[in-house]
């Protein structure tokens, strides 16, 4: 999150998978947009509403929005924090403390990807549907939490490991003597 | 204890810098675990990050905030500013005006205020250097104007806040109208009296005739009718908030295109990119606000603290009216969004219990947590228009300082007269 810039980047492979996400995120976007459009023109101009658009969007489009970018958003440092003490930080507090809110970071996603991947594969098993209007297996649905969570994992996980080198590294008035 | 001990954590984690939607998740899970155990925890985080974004209602965010970003980057701003002038161009401070006035229209248009800050500040505060205003008036109306894109419907705050409590998004925005124009007259005084106590604040400009002046509106009736779009549409009842931020999306992509001509696709696509950027920004905060409500539901903390306000025996109006002090505080410290999804389980239930009107709180609350958007050390806008306009931020919390006063005058006479946000009742 807040690796040393003087450092090589973190997982630049992972970056690009990262922004493969983001942009599918986009176009899940575009197609949000498109569809709600397209329910009001048949609402108003036909009478006949399409009525999935409700069930698509929430299901599917509105999901992978949120979870296919919070990955590339955390590389942005894009998260909203309380900058107060923080700010104030440098050098070896400010890379000891990076380290600490990548790892407590990385807790919590660990127990929402546990949590919710045990959701998906129990769907998967049970063999749940979406619901009537959207006959499709539930766990295509689900899987997208366990999905962006995994990829934020990663980001976090790339990041601690940035935040510990540069804690380890000297400091320059150190490396001089 | 367990309240007390959970709540310390979350106050260190934000302190150290953790993301705030991370943070509530991790003290959430933490609380849940040790007062429902495991099970409850696993049921309920198993379901919950899916559950929040999966929502048909919530679809509107970043269906307002794409609407936003489109409209920023078109000359949508430079075309209100432009024909704002020809009208009060002349005034004392007619030019700082027009940039108020500019940014009302881009706020009837936009539900983001950041988007709205950015826009304000390429486009109208060179303006006004160029015109001889000060440093201070320029970049002070230009920080402050944005905020009003959060109050002016539609508004991304005034959606969640509806969503939170289960209130009227289309009463919320209809009830924005006149607080949003109220603090429309409060900057536009500000900047007369700076203007006219400070010398060489704001050198004058020339008149327009009213010919001038009526041909200019030819530069913003897309405008007029994007707006009567959106905010008539869902006032009437034709369409629901999720298709009125629609109808409001795709026009703006239009507009867009139509201003920028070859140059629409690429503001389309960095448009697309910040727009998803900016949801899983909310709905991360949304997600762990959930999961710390569960843990503080499942405490009963809210109904305890409802309780012990009751035993107290403080007239309302005086617990309301230190509440929206904490508010005031807390928003020169915490993120917008944050303060709603933190504070509101606990007080909207108090906001009910004293018998207040959920509208009218809610449009106090937004106009509350607006002034948090320029007040320091955090001031969200202010850092916005420091680094558009290349100004040092100290300078640009000092040109913000009158506009404060006029925001609180402004709650001030919003919690006095109720009436000015509840005639939609």
């Amino acid at each position: 999150m807040h690796a040393d810039e003087s450092q090589p980047p973190a997982g630049g492979w992972f970056a690009r998978v990262e922004n493969l996400f983001a942009v599918l995120a986009q176009w899940a976007l575009a197609v949000l947009l498109a569809l709600v459009m397209f329910q009001i023109i048949t609402r108003y101009v036909v009478n006949d509403p399409f009525g999935e658009v409700v069930g698509i969007t929430e299901t599917y489009l509105m999901p992978a929005i949120v979870f296919f970018t919070i990955a590339a958003l955390q590389r942005h440092d894009g998260h909203i924090r309380v900058d107060l003490l923080y700010g104030r930080l440098s050098g070896r507090a400010k890379n000891a403390v990076d380290l600490v809110v990548v790892l407590a970071s990385a807790v919590f996603w660990a127990f929402v990807i546990y949590a919710s991947a045990s959701e998906t594969i129990f769907s998967w098993r049970m063999d749940y549907e979406i619901s009537r209007d959207l006959p499709y297996p539930q766990w295509t649905a689900l899987i997208v939490v366990p999905l962006g969570g995994g990829l934020i994992m990663i980001r976090l996980l790339l990041q601690a490991v940035s935040s510990a080198r540069a804690f380890g590294r000297p400091l320059p008035h150190e490396g001089a003597q | 204890m367990t309240v007390t001990l959970i709540v310390l954590l979350l106050a260190v984690l934000l302190l150290i810098g953790m993301p705030i939607g991370f943070a509530m998740g991790l003290t959430g899970i933490i609380g849940i675990y040790v007062v429902g155990g495991a099970d409850s925890l696993m049921g309920i985080v198993a379901v919950t990050p899916y559950r929040q974004s999966a929502s048909w209602i919530l679809t509107a965010i970043p269906l307002f905030v794409l609407m936003a970003e489109m409209l920023a980057s078109s000359r949508i701003t430079s075309d209100l500013f432009a024909t704002m002038n020809k009208w009060v161009g002349h005034l004392p401070g007619g030019l700082a005006i027009a940039g108020v006035l500019a940014a009302a229209g881009l706020g009837a248009v936009s539900g983001s205020s950041t988007a709205a800050t950015a826009a304000l500040s390429k486009s109208v505060a060179p303006e006004l250097l160029r015109a001889g205003y000060s440093r201070g008036l320029a970049i002070g109306t230009v920080a402050s104007a944005g905020t009003l894109a959060i109050m002016i419907p539609p508004s991304v705050i005034m959606v969640i806040y509806g969503i939170l409590t289960e209130t009227s998004v289309g009463l919320l925005f209809v009830a924005g109208i006149i607080p949003g124009l109220l603090t429309v007259a409060a900057y536009a005084t500000t900047v007369i009296v700076w203007a006219k106590y400070v010398p060489g604040a704001a050198p004058r400009t020339e008149r327009h005739g009213w010919g001038e002046r009526f041909r200019s509106l030819r530069l913003i009736w897309p405008m007029v009718v994007l707006f009567a779009l959106v905010i008539g549409g869902l006032y009437s009842g034709a369409v629901t908030v999720t298709e009125s931020a629609a109808v409001g999306a795709a026009g703006a992509v239009v507009l867009a295109f139509w201003f920028l001509r070859g140059a629409g696709w690429k503001a389309l696509k960095e448009a697309l990119a910040r727009t998803v950027s900016t949801t899983a920004m909310i709905f991360t905060i949304i997600i762990g606000a959930h999961l710390f409500s569960y843990f503080m539901t499942l405490t009963g903390t809210p109904q305890a603290l409802l309780a012990y306000v009751d035993g107290l025996g403080i007239a309302p109006w005086i617990v309301f009216t230190l509440m929206i002090l904490i508010y005031l505080v807390l928003g020169c410290f915490m993120d917008q969004l944050a303060i709603l999804v933190l504070t509101l389980p606990i007080v909207f239930p108090m906001i009910l219990r004293f018998g207040y009107d959920p509208i009218w709180f809610g449009v106090i609350l937004t106009k509350t947590v607006e002034i948090g958007l320029i007040t320091p050390p955090l001031g969200m806008n202010c850092f916005v228009a420091s680094s558009i306009s290349r100004m040092p931020v100290s300078q640009v919390f000092r040109g913000v300082t009158p506009f404060i006063g006029a925001e609180v005058v402004t709650i001030a006479l919003l919690m006095a007269f109720p009436h000015l946000v509840l005639w939609v009742r």
